[in-house]
């Protein structure tokens, strides 16, 4: 759980950093010519494996169907969706907990 | 040991998850693919050679990262004029903006390239003879530095060009550094320097890599999706 949760806000945050800072950057305002933020897109990109495995083995003790688990893998892709799945993941633990 | 039961839903599941899987590692070669093609770019071979342009390009594909930064000669006649205002070349160390002259040279076979021939300040020079042209080839420019305008090209990209000719055209251009007549005799222009252009970004390669590694590592889990189920059961009954 803990492993997950820590990986979905990483993700969460390099992909905020990958859609709003990289990617603007390097189109409109660098225009191709400066890679300042290339960097975001090497980190995202070797982190994200380990965000998929952690949700994948999350998704597996959490008993999710396969669906599910497709969905809690690609939220990592997006800027929200790993917080919400993050979120979404502390609420059910919580609940099995009580 | 259990039994796996060969159902036609089964097999239906297992070929589909292979078709993804497949498709998911050919995505990973495509990555590991243009990872090399970076590699090439950022250390080019320098050939100082000078190869006819038709044994190192063909008109109408992608320019092979081989090809780029050749010296090329090609022989033919100047069809269109275009203006590319706004574009940089290196003056020194530094880098000033100018207005090149661009032509597109119609070769034989009803082809053409893209030639800048220098700068833009010799636009009324006719030249309607068979001219062969000396220059280094470069790939065509992704990123607009001018503003569009009738007669101006806002990139160095054949694809800017391909609605006013029917010839069929080479990708890329040519900075020309000697143009001839059918003579010998050398035709003058301001030319500009034509450097062998090395990319910079050599963290497009990890980039890449990063992208195969996610690739394969989602072809081995679309491979192990049929049997997702009984791994769920087994490690959280």
């Amino acid at each position: 759980m803990n492993r997950f949760r820590i990986m979905a806000i990483w993700c969460g945050v390099m992909s905020l950093l990958l859609w709003f800072v990289n990617v603007p950057t390097h189109y409109w305002i660098f225009k191709g010519s400066h890679h300042y933020f290339t960097w975001v897109a090497l980190v995202h990109g070797f982190t994200y494996p380990i965000y998929v495995l952690a949700a994948f083995h999350y998704c597996l003790k959490a008993r999710k169907s396969f669906n599910q688990t497709i969905l809690f893998i690609l939220a990592g892709t997006l800027p929200v969706a790993s917080f919400i799945a993050e979120r979404r993941a502390q609420a059910e633990f919580r609940a099995l907990s009580k | 040991m259990t039994k796996i039961k060969l159902t036609k839903s089964a097999l239906t599941k297992g070929f589909a998850a292979l078709l993804i899987s497949l498709l998911f590692i050919e995505l990973g070669i495509w990555q590991l693919h243009r990872a090399q093609d970076s590699t090439k770019a950022s250390h080019p071979i320098i050939n100082r050679n000078v190869a006819p342009l038709d044994s190192i390009a063909q008109a109408g594909a992608n320019l092979s990262p081989m090809a780029i930064n050749r010296m090329v000669e090609m022989t033919g006649r100047y069809v269109k004029l275009y203006s590319a205002p706004n574009q940089p070349v290196a003056n020194g160390s530094s880098k000033r903006k100018v207005s090149l002259e661009v032509r597109i040279l119609k070769i034989s076979g009803n082809r053409g390239i893209l030639v800048v021939r220098g700068v833009d300040s010799t636009k009324s020079q006719s030249i309607g003879e068979d001219v062969k042209v000396i220059g280094r080839l470069y790939p065509r420019q992704s990123t607009d530095v001018a503003i569009p305008a009738k007669g101006g090209l806002t990139r160095l990209d054949p694809a800017l060009v391909t609605g006013d000719t029917k010839l069929e055209l080479f990708d890329g251009y040519v900075i020309a550094q000697l143009e001839q007549t059918s003579y010998g005799i050398a035709i003058n222009a301001m030319r500009i320097s034509a450097p062998i252009q090395i990319s910079k970004v050599s963290g497009y390669y990890w980039q890449h890599i990063t992208y195969v590694f996610i690739w394969w590592l989602l072809a081995l889990m679309a491979l192990g999706a049929p049997f997702y189920n009984r791994l769920r059961d087994k490690i959280a009954p």
